[in-house]
């Protein structure tokens, strides 16, 4: 079976400096992959690509198998970036028409625990709720893809937990393939299923993948976060371009 | 994968995390006296009975500065008789028509201006050329052209309420938040959606500044309009007072000009308040009471 989203970005740059070189993977639906990188290293760039809004580099990326556009993708921003004017209902179902939306934002309301919110401006929500609220706009179109940039920084760890708990919840029941971009490994271990490190790539850095193990113990967490911290600490060699981690050994390939 | 419930606390706990109000700050000045007698009027009956002292005392020509009192009985005969009604409806029809087209066109010539760059690089420089042009410099131009009727009136209220809209337009529009038009990108509106429901309402809080300092203006070109040919509107009984001598309906006409310009950015603000309920902004006063 066809992965739902396969990227290959072989170059990408800006003014002449290469941001992005040699990164490739799969997400299956219902599947995480958190991608983790120092700030600079291209994350963004990545998923800005992925979701269409950049289309200057080399490489495809396919959802389906397929390049076309008609694939609908999903968006949360590490800002929540609510249209302040719209209540939450109506931020839910933004852009879409009015008859088509109400009983999917009822279904979503319900789903991200906002039922009694439903008439609240953005400005009379906390950040996680408003958090949300972006990912209930993200789900309402029925994504095959759905990407976060940074969305939980910003928030404190309680909510960041419970918000961890509702998107594997969302990208189990709405087989999203998810990508995550996120700046924390502990965060990458404890919500995604693979985490993808990218190395400083503008100094000839590397793709580390790294599977997260399944029936992990918290000291077996501890050590795929030790793991990951390590890589992303390894200076790169000429050598080591592209490193596979998986669940017990890595190789260079 | 695990499935994963969402345990009832976080429910429990997003419930308690609905946001507070602003912290509301209280200034030391901010006293209590407000609830009971409106704290604008202290000042403007202060200044009334001091002048009514002055009149009386006969430490000013009559003549020149007339006490309040006579002012009053000069309104009230004005209004008797019907001609302060007549000026006020004159005057105040002639700003509306003047603003509705002055700031509509400013609105439009904004709106092109700030979305297309092909307009922008042919229209914005001679806006801004003629925005430099003091407006009363028209005011030959309008007489020779249109003669002294209600068209030249309306055409100089109509230029002096362009330029303030037509500038806030232009910066309102210019400056909404690129975050929230990558949203509507991302989602695949169109560029007439992305107007209507992110352009459009993202700039409502610049268009309605727009809006008032384009009425305030409004007036001041009216009066200057009806000053220099007119035979009816508060500007003409200024002319008029002037003329015959008379500072009491001169000082009239200034009071109406005051009170009805309040009262149309009263309705303005109000508005803005319904229209602009959404805006998360500091109320350094704390809530209204």
């Amino acid at each position: 079976m066809t992965p739902r989203l396969q990227v290959n970005l072989q170059h990408k740059s800006f003014a002449g400096r290469a941001v992005i070189r040699d990164v490739a993977f799969d997400v299956a639906a219902g599947e995480i992959v958190a991608v983790l990188g120092a700030s600079g290293c291209g994350k963004s760039t990545l998923l800005r690509a992925i979701a269409g809004l950049d289309r200057q580099f080399d490489g495809s990326i396919a959802i389906h198998g397929t390049h076309n556009n008609q694939n609908v993708i999903g968006m949360v921003y590490q800002e929540p970036r609510l249209m302040p004017w719209l209540d939450v209902e109506a931020n839910i179902g933004f852009g879409l028409d009015i008859h088509a939306r109400k009983s999917s934002i009822d279904a979503l309301l319900e789903e991200v625990l906002l039922e009694n919110a439903r008439r609240y401006l953005p400005k009379q929500l906390s950040g996680g709720m408003a958090q949300r609220v972006a990912i209930a706009r993200a789900l309402i179109r029925e994504p095959d893809v759905l990407l976060m940039d940074e969305p939980f920084s910003a928030l404190d760890v309680l909510t960041r937990r419970s918000l961890h708990t509702l998107t594997r919840t969302v990208t189990a029941t709405h087989r999203t393939a998810t990508v995550i971009v996120t700046h924390d490994p502990e965060e990458a271990v404890n919500l995604a299923d693979r985490v993808l490190v990218l190395l400083n790539q503008a100094e000839g850095g590397a793709t580390i993948q790294h599977d997260i193990r399944p029936a992990s113990s918290k000291s077996a967490r501890q050590d795929d976060i030790e793991a990951i911290i390590a890589a992303l600490d390894a200076p790169p060699t000429p050598t080591n371009n592209i490193i596979w981690y998986d669940k017990h050994a890595h190789h260079t390939r | 994968m695990n499935a994963i419930v969402q345990s009832p606390t976080d429910a429990r706990r997003d419930a308690a995390e609905t946001c507070t109000r602003t912290p509301e700050l209280k200034w030391p000045a901010d006293m209590n006296l407000g609830a009971k007698i409106p704290l604008g009027v202290v000042l403007p009956a202060l200044l009334l009975l001091v002048w009514e002292i002055i009149s009386r005392m006969g430490w000013v020509a009559p003549h020149l500065l007339p006490p309040p009192s006579t002012l009053a009985e000069t309104a009230f005969a004005l209004a008797r008789d019907g001609s302060l009604f007549n000026h006020t409806l004159a005057s105040s029809s002639r700003v509306t028509a003047g603003f509705v087209i002055g700031a509509s066109l400013g609105l439009i010539a904004g709106g092109l201006v700030a979305l297309n760059r092909t307009a922008e690089s042919l229209l914005d420089p001679s806006f801004q050329a003629l925005r430099a042009v003091p407006s009363l410099a028209w005011v030959p131009l309008l007489l020779l052209w249109l003669g002294i009727d209600l068209a030249p009136k309306l055409t100089l209220i109509a230029i002096g309420t362009f330029f303030p809209m037509y500038l806030a337009t232009v910066s309102s529009l210019k400056n909404v938040d690129r975050k929230l038009v990558e949203v509507g990108l991302q989602l695949g509106l169109s560029p007439a959606q992305l107007l209507r429901t992110i352009y459009g309402p993202a700039s409502l809080p610049g268009l309605m500044t727009g809006l008032r300092s384009s009425l305030g203006l409004g007036w001041m070109f009216l009066v200057a309009a009806e000053l220099i040919a007119a035979t009816s509107g508060l500007g003409y009984l200024l002319t008029d007072g002037r003329e015959t001598g008379r500072a009491d309906l001169v000082f009239v006409a200034i009071i109406a000009l005051a009170l009805l310009g309040k009262l149309s950015d009263t309705l303005l603000v109000a508005v803005e308040r319904r229209v602009l309920r959404w805006r998360d902004v500091a109320n350094l006063q704390g809530e209204p009471k």
